[in-house]
This record gives C-alpha cells, structure tokens and sequence, in this order.
C-alpha cells in the first residue's frame, strides 16, 4: 500500500491528477463535480503523507533487523579471533586464550555501555572526545540498534591484543589492560572520527578523514596497543636464538581451528563492513562483494610473497593474508570499486607476510601475526581507501589526510597503551612466571587442561 | 592385536640379546610407556634403551625383528613374561622401600630427571645450557649446597645432593635448566625434553614415595 502511494508521486501515476482532473478539458471552468474531486485529492494527499510516516517506520524496522544481525555476526567474530588465536598456541595455551577473547567481549559488553560509548559517540563539541550518553538507559530504539553493533567493534579491537600477547601474559594483568583499552584508548580515537552522533564531530572526520568500517579506527588502533603489549612483554622462552638472534618456529597446536577461525572471521567480516551502512541498504552489495573479493586477493598476496621469499606456503601464512585482505579493504569497501578492492586485498596480504618477517627481525613476539594483520594492513587500507575512492581516483590531498589519520591513531594509541602496560608491569606484573610458561597458562591461570585426555607432552603436575 | 601377543614379540626377541635381569627393566619400561602404542612407536622403545649397549649396537636389526614377528603373527615365541615381571617388579619394590625408606629425600630422583634432561642434548648445548643454569642460579636464592653439588655434577655425574633443598627451590632448579633448553635448543623440543625426563624418572623411580611430577 506505501509502496502504490509512494509511486504517485514518483509522477507514475500523477498523470491521473493533472489540472484537467477538476478543470474542464476546453478550459471553460471548473467541471461539475469539483468539490468532490477536490475532497478526493485532499483523502490522497493525507493518505500519502501518512504512507511517507510508514515508509520512515518501515525503514527504521528494515535498519534495525539488517544492523543487529550485522551486529551478530560481527559477535559471531569472536569465536574466529579465539579458534584461531587458540589454534596458533601452544596446546598448554589453548584454554588461556579462549578465555582471554571470551572475557574480552564480555568485558567491552559492559564498558563500552557504561562509558566507551558515550566517549565515542556522545556530543563532541571539542572534536576530541564525547561528552554524555554514558550508561544509555532511556534513549530511543535506534540508539540501541547503535550501541550493540558499536560494542562488538570495541570488542574486535581489543581482542587483537590476546592473539599478540599469547602463551605468556598474565590473565589479570590482560584483563585490566583490556578494561582501558575499552574504556579510553579505543573510544577517544573512535570520537576523532566516528564521534558526534549527538553533536558536534570529530577533529579528523573534520579534516575529511575516511574510515568507512574501522582499518585504523578499530584494527589498527587494536594493533598498536598489541604491539605495546608485546614490547613490555618480551618474546616468549627460546623464541630466538639467543646466539644467531633467528627467530625459531614455535607452531599452533591445531590448523584446523586456525582454518575454522579464519573462515569464521571472513563470515563475520560481511556484517562487520556491511553493518557499517547502518542501513538496510543498496550499496550493501558492492560493499560485501568488496569484502570478499579483498579476502580472497589477500590470500593471494600472501601466497604469491610467500613464494616470492621461498618461504614455505603456510595455512597460518594464508588465512593471515586473507584476514589481512579484510582489514585493508573495512576502510574503503563502500567507497571502492571491485578492481581497487583485489588490489587494495592483494597488497594487503603481501604486506601481512613481509610485515610478519620485519617484526621478526626486530625480536618481536608477536604470536598469531596480529600487528603486521590488523596494524600494517590496516594502515595500507586506510590510505588505499583516500586514493581508490570511486570518482576521485588517485587524489593524492586525500591521500594525506589518510595519513594524518594513519599518524595519529599510532601516536595516541602506541603510547597510551606502552604507558598502561609499563604500569602494570611493575605494579602487578604483566608477564607471567617461567614456570607457569613453563607449565602452560591453562593450568596456571585457569586450573583447566585443553586437552587432558590426548596431552602427550605433559609439563604441568595436575594429577597428584 | 593382542596386548600379550606383542609383549611375547618383543620379549622373545630381547631375550636374544640381553641379560635377564636388563630385560625385565626393559619390558616393564615398554609396557609402561609403550604398550598402547603403535607398533611404529617400538624405534623410539628402542632408542630409549640404548644405555643397554646390547640393545644400542643392533637396534635396526632388533626393530625389524620384533616388526616381522608382528606382523607374521608366529606361534614359536616364548611364553608370555608377565609372571615373571610381576615377580621381578614385587622384588623390586621390596628392596627399593627399604633403601627409600632410609633416605627418604628428593636426591635421587632429581638426580635422575637431570640426567635424562640433559642426555637429550649434544655436548656443546650440554655445556651451554649448564652454564646458563649456574650463572643465573644464583639471582633464584638457591641452598648454596644446592648449587654446588649441582655444579659438581655437571663435572663428575654422581648424585645431586638435594638436603638442604625444599621442593619448591628444586622446581625452581628445574626451571631454570627448562628455560635454558628453551634458550639454546627451542621450546618445543625443553617440552618434549622435560616432559620425558619427568616420565622416565617416574618409571625409574616408581617405587619411591616421592613423584617425580612433583617436581614439575
């Protein structure tokens, strides 16, 4: 019924109710009939004013379905960080690290609500940071739809630190650091360019700053507090040569997860960018298609540097450059082309492999490759998506505002979390003891074995 | 295949070979570790027993052996030893409560998980990783005695004399030599290392009160 009044005025059917309706057709005057006509015409004008109000409501509806269960799936990403996570750790690991990045939804659930929120998107008259709507208890429906999509952001952006800081992180220690990161380093960067949807705006989106889905507002921000975390931290026992300096291969427990958890990942990537239109919209499908074919070109790029290197083609060398892919094209998905989003997924998959060997050189630990994944990629994206956006391709003053934003996520976010991890290192300690490394966070931390029935290696007394 | 079948196997063809008294230790280390394990699990049996030399000097010509018997399903073996492992393991125990009893501490079997910690390594990495352990002993406020019969040792083997230890320093002794594998050889190799070295001291010494997972 909307849809019948809506099409007359779309001038369709307005033909109907031209002037000749109520005037005669010689122009001599008005026809007989006029006032009934006119009493018809005034019915249809309130009857479409009021199909106007329903369209406004069935939209808000369609909105709200397409983000919450864009919301859903990008929660159902946890369950990829943490097979995935898990899989690339040691099996005397495995629980720790499922533990970290379920916690770590549970805890950005009820931060981000309480005050990560109102930080981010709360008035922002400074352009700095928001201002109110902390705890939302009586806001609209919208606000709500709003709020549960943007707390599996915070939740993704912090859950990059688990996979980086894994196998020897104390759990308390980690927890706290993820309270602020969810808390402050994540919202405040978040307010520079998604804040202000109650007022005001953000310094970067200001500037003309462009981060469709989050490369750098949730990604790379999630990666330069991990590669905070992994400074302070340390590598892990034997990591490297203590006399070549060569870094020795410690791998997961168990590929198949890794590979569950990337395709998980991939799948929750589609509401991750898709929901990011915040509407049930047409432009869903170039931005999902952007997601995919970006993924798969990332694989690409990893595999062709992995050859290109002689390294070996490794699973977790692939769904990282797959997953890379993903975070270079979350900046520019609806603002690209097809062609632009293989390329921007293409380099983005190299860069994850060479990334991954530089921070090697550099002695650093960084578990299941989340810095090179999330922070450099992320970085690549970012400022793909300024020089490939369609209509303005290679606008290189765009490009420097990517940059500006590129920079200054890295410089609010690397320290911050430096700052906050140095102080708990010497408060409470962040690393956990060599003996509990050596005997695996499982056990140490939770009292709980992943794999109590198939542990051939046994580092632990849990029995007696 | 049946349990008793593939210890017949094996006996029949290590009794060709080794002392009697060697070969009961030897089954009852297969049948603690390996007996539920796959025939292609008998290299590493072997490889465990090359402090036998008898064993060490014809290990390939023994594993084919005891594999063709498997496989061909023979009826010439010998009977099943499990009476007289029993016997040999009632003995056994007898004799090892008396000696543990009047010594009871953790000298020993620390001793052992050492030894079988560092008869996993090659010389040079032997010689690094004591190194390691001796001079960051001293940051872990270790019994200087401790440290020195360890230093000792390294040098002359013999036992390490763990009196004036409590278990928690010896964990913390252990450790030390796990991140020190960890340093020169790798981390999944100090696990697999440790873990064994555990296991082995374990069935050594399964007849001391003390366990040697304690010690983990």
């Amino acid at each position: 019924m909307a849809k019948y009044f809506h099409k007359i005025f779309d001038g369709t059917l307005f033909a109907f109710f031209d002037y000749n309706f109520i005037i005669n057709v010689d122009n001599k005057g008005l026809t007989e009939d006029w006032p009934v006509k006119v009493l018809f015409l005034l019915c249809l004008l309130f009857l479409s004013s009021s199909a106007f109000a329903s369209d406004a409501i069935v939209d808000l509806k369609l909105n709200t379905v397409w983000v919450v269960f864009a919301a859903i799936l990008v929660f159902f990403m946890q369950a990829g960080f943490a097979l995935l996570e898990s899989g690339m750790s040691r099996s005397k690991n495995a629980v720790n690290v499922m533990m970290k990045n379920y916690m770590d939804v549970c805890l950005a659930s009820l931060i981000f609500w309480f005050i990560g929120f109102g930080i981010m998107f709360g008035n922002n008259t400074t352009g700095f940071i928001g201002e109110d709507n902390f705890a939302l208890m009586d806001a609209g429906d919208w606000d709500y739809t709003l709020l549960l999509f943007q707390t599996m952001f915070a939740a993704t952006a912090v859950t990059i630190c688990s996979g980086a800081m894994a196998e020897r992180t104390k759990y308390d220690a980690y927890l706290i650091a993820a309270c602020i990161i969810i808390a402050i380093i994540y919202p405040v960067f978040g307010s520079w360019v998604w804040g202000g949807f109650y007022g005001g705006n953000g310094w970067l989106a200001d500037v003309g700053f462009i981060d469709f889905a989050g490369s750098t507002v949730v990604h790379s921000v999630g990666a330069w507090c991990a590669l905070a975390g992994i400074i302070i931290l340390g590598p892990r026992l034997g990591r490297f040569d203590p006399e070549t300096g060569e870094a020795r291969n410690i791998p997961g427990h168990n590929l198949s997860l890794v590979a569950l958890g990337g395709f998980i990942l991939w799948l929750g990537w589609f509401g991750f960018n898709g929901g990011s239109t915040l509407m049930a919209d047409s432009a869903i499908g170039l931005i999902v298609l952007n997601t995919q074919l970006a993924a798969a070109a990332g694989a690409l790029g990893a595999l062709l540097s992995c050859r290109l290197s002689g390294s070996p083609i490794l699973l977790t060398s692939t769904i990282n450059g797959s997953i890379a892919g993903l975070v270079g094209i979350t900046a520019g998905c609806a603002t690209m082309s097809p062609g632009f989003a293989i390329i921007t997924g293409l380099v983005a998959g190299a860069i994850s492999v060479w990334g991954a060997k530089w921070l090697l050189k550099l002695k650093l630990d960084d578990v299941v490759g989340a810095i090179p994944v999330h922070g450099f990629a992320g970085i690549w994206g970012t400022f793909a998506a300024g020089i490939f956006m369609t209509g303005d391709l290679f606008n290189w003053d765009q490009g420097l505002i990517q940059l500006l934003g590129i920079v200054a996520a890295f410089f609010w976010a690397f320290p911050t979390a430096l700052l906050v991890f140095y102080i708990i290192d010497k408060t409470i300690g962040l690393r956990a003891s060599s003996q509990h490394e050596q005997q695996g966070l499982d056990f140490t931390e939770h009292d709980e074995v992943g794999y109590p029935e198939f542990n051939k290696i046994v580092t632990y007394n849990k029995e007696i | 295949m049946k349990l008793e079948y593939k210890r017949r196997a094996i006996y029949t063809v290590l009794s060709e070979v080794i002392s009697k008294h060697d070969l009961l230790d030897v089954m009852w280390h297969w049948q603690n570790i390996y007996s539920e394990k796959s025939q292609f699990e008998l290299n590493h049996f072997l490889t465990d027993c090359k402090n036998i030399p008898e064993i060490a000097s014809s290990r390939s010509l023994l594993y084919r052996k005891i594999i063709v018997l498997l496989v061909s399903e023979n009826n010439e073996l010998l009977e099943d030893p499990w009476p007289l492992m029993l016997a040999y393991k009632q003995d056994r125990d007898e004799f090892n409560n008396i000696t543990s009893e009047a010594t009871e501490n953790w000298s020993e079997i620390f001793t052992t998980v050492m030894h079988e910690l560092f008869s996993k390594l090659r010389s040079d990495t032997q010689r690094s990783v004591l190194r390691y352990v001796i001079q960051n002993s001293s940051k872990l406020e270790l019994p200087q005695s401790l440290v020195y019969s360890f230093h000792v040792w390294t040098d002359k083997q013999g036992i390490i004399d763990t009196h004036e230890a409590d278990r928690a320093q010896l964990k913390k002794l252990l450790n030390l030599a796990y991140i020190a594998i960890c340093e020169f050889v790798g981390p999944i190799q100090a696990d697999q290392f440790l873990s064994n070295a555990i296991k082995e001291a374990h069935v050594i010494h399964s007849h001391s009160k003390l366990d040697a997972r304690l010690l983990l």
